[in-house]
């Protein structure tokens, strides 16, 4: 990468090769380790859904058999969901900037925070074994009683699930623990950078609800293994329970992929409005309030389940009531807009894109709360289109917006930005043209995750094909357009956004040791007095 | 029983082992309770039980007793987003 021999990339004083970064207990290389292997699945998790895509552009079989897609899909959802969506913002930006940001230089239990990576890694191995001896068929949700008794290797897919589960808790552990512990001099907690307030309610999370998950899996597994009737209704057991186990934990999770990104959002927004952004504490207390009702509201997934009529409208008030934490960011955000002085750096504009995005994906996500509405769009594209947009359009915009913001200070060079705004523009019309289309399908009845259909649904699905290939050619144009920058870019300076969180006083890239003296902070992070 | 050293409360053995008798016996009404046709209590039995167990692990083979500030702060929290998230699984099975 830029700058050999400068910074934590060097290897000065140390040996070199790739054993100075597997064994590594810099937080930094450790983010760069995530980096490098989350893009690497996502590139999978992408071609899968191409695929998938691809298969529809036609009706019937086109280039795979049904049983394939139900395949494809299943592994599509459990790479995208769990090897990059779920890690990325927290364990890549979080890794590598919580604590430059609160002044420290590491986190509390380094060795820890390596054992995490390397149980991510275990856990994305196991997950692609089963792409060579035989993808699960189940959906990323694996629902009993089907997965049960299917003869796929849902075992070892459940199991991967389960040691990448082990490694959020630890990761999520290791940042709560720093933020109470290692904060510099004089950082008090409402002198937290938005994102770091992010990733500590997100840490919560993956504290308190990553167990279940892991519980309900290994239950699975002992299911298929043992025989024992929990989920299975042939012998007494309640496979509603089983969702109740699943969506405890994997509703939250949708907001352990959306807080870090809401504050990746809240560190751009200011800096390119140069403006002290609107409503600190709001935004802060919002992030715990999201991580709190946002841990209620799981039933929704399940109204048409054959929950309790009680249960729904309990789950659907709380779905509704999540909605105001997440308003507030929204708000504060345009808030911090007016009256800005605006650049429109390529940052900014990925920004915007997540704004505009996630406000649908929000929106929708209202109708679906609705119980009466939900009956009738429940599993269709309505659905897909829907958490596309909150998943992708709001929190892989995000990350992306992050990757273009803190790029510079991670590598110490600077990527060309006419390519990056051309292709956040790609990017932008791609996702719309492939998803956009859905909601519409969703409405007139096109079910999800079935590998043909109905002929009056041809024009939208072809529409959507194409958004599929508008989408793969702004995510080359982006990643060609960094990688390049990241190696042979022109070399960045400290600052280049003019920002005021403490990541920016320091060199780019950073020295091995962050700081060579802990700094004693004296402002708040959005102040931007004495700053160009 | 307890030994305070460096600032932390050192459990004795013999506290450990009287817990564990306890256990033990928490664990044989369990299962005795289990025979009983006693309605709705069938649930609620087992799990008062259970509960309780669970907070002598935590106090003295976890060493909670002895911990305080955020270790404290994270067992209450967690114990919080379990009763909340069993009470609305109960809004389901109980109205089913």
């Amino acid at each position: 990468m830029a700058n050999e021999g400068a910074g934590y990339l060097g290897t000065e004083g140390r040996p070199g090769g790739i054993s100075s970064w597997i064994f590594s207990t810099d937080h930094k290389r450790i983010g760069i380790l995530y980096l490098v292997s989350i893009l690497s699945f996502f590139v999978v998790g992408v071609s899968l859904g191409f695929l998938m895509r691809l298969e529809l552009i036609s009706h019937g079989p086109t280039i795979m058999e049904a049983s394939t897609y139900n395949s494809v899909f299943t592994l599509h959802g459990v790479v995208m969901l769990f090897l990059f969506i779920i890690p990325a913002a927290p364990s890549i930006f979080g890794n590598f900037f919580l604590p430059i940001m609160i002044g420290a230089n590491d986190v509390s239990f380094p060795r820890l925070n390596l054992l995490s990576w390397w149980f991510y890694m275990a856990g994305a191995a196991l997950a692609l074994a089963t792409l060579a001896l035989g993808p699960a068929d189940t959906g990323w949700t694996f629902y009993a009683p089907y997965s049960l008794r299917t003869g796929t290797y849902v075992s070892l897919a459940v199991f991967a699930v389960f040691v990448l589960g082990l490694s959020s808790i630890l990761t999520g552990i290791n940042f709560v623990t720093t933020v109470h512990r290692l904060r510099a001099p004089g950082m008090g907690f409402w002198r937290l950078p938005l994102f770091v307030w992010a990733v500590y309610a997100t840490a919560w999370i993956q504290i308190v609800a990553t167990p279940i998950l892991g519980v309900n899996l290994l239950l699975v597994i002992a299911e298929r293994v043992f025989g024992i009737g929990v989920f299975d209704p042939a012998k007494g057991g309640d496979p509603i329970l089983y969702q109740h186990l699943f969506w405890i934990y994997s509703h939250p999770a949708v907001y352990i992929m959306i807080i870090p990104g809401m504050g990746i959002i809240s560190e751009i927004i200011p800096v390119f409005a140069r403006k002290v952004i609107f409503g600190y504490r709001a935004i802060a207390y919002s992030s715990l309030g999201i991580a709190g009702v946002g841990s209620l509201v799981w039933g929704h997934h399940m109204f048409v389940s054959g929950s309790s009529y009680t249960a729904g409208v309990i789950f659907s008030f709380f779905t509704f009531l999540v909605a105001i934490p997440s308003a507030i960011k929204v708000f504060n955000w345009v808030g911090t807009l007016y009256k800005g002085s605006i650049v429109l750096g390529t940052p900014f504009l990925f920004a915007l894109a997540f704004i505009f995005l996630f406000s649908i994906g929000g929106l929708t996500g209202l109708i679906l709360g609705a119980l009466s509405i939900n009956v009738h769009l429940h599993d269709t594209y309505f659905v897909v289109s829907h958490f596309h947009y909150i998943k992708f359009g709001g929190a892989g915009f995000a990350f992306f917006a992050g990757l273009h913001y803190w790029l510079p200070k991670m590598t110490g060079r600077m990527y060309n930005t006419k390519v990056a705004n051309w292709s956040c523009l790609v990017l932008f019309i791609g996702f719309n043209l492939l998803f956009f289309p859905m909601l519409i399908l969703g409405i007139e009845g096109m079910p999800r995750r079935y590998f043909d259909y109905l002929p009056q649904y041809s024009t939208l699905q072809i529409v959507s094909i194409v958004g599929s290939w508008v989408l793969v050619t702004g995510l080359i144009m982006m990643f060609v357009n960094l990688i390049r920058g990241a190696f042979r870019g022109p070399r960045a300076p400290f600052n280049p956004w003019g920002s005021a969180t403490l990541e920016w006083q320091i060199p780019s890239p950073p020295q091995r040791e962050n700081f060579e003296k802990i700094p004693e902070v004296t402002k708040g992070p959005y102040d931007f007095r004495g700053l160009r | 029983m307890h030994e305070r050293e460096e600032g932390r409360v050192r459990t004795g053995y013999a506290t450990y082992v009287l817990v564990w008798l306890g256990l033990m016996g928490l664990t044989w009404l369990s299962v005795t309770v289990a025979g009983i046709e006693a309605g709705a209590l069938n649930i609620a039995g087992p799990l008062i039980i259970a509960s309780i167990k669970a907070i002598f692990v935590l106090a003295v083979f976890m060493h909670l007793k002895s911990e305080h500030g955020l270790t404290r702060w994270v067992i209450i929290i967690g114990l919080i987003v379990f009763i909340v998230s069993g009470a609305l699984v109960f809004s389901d099975v109980a109205y089913r």
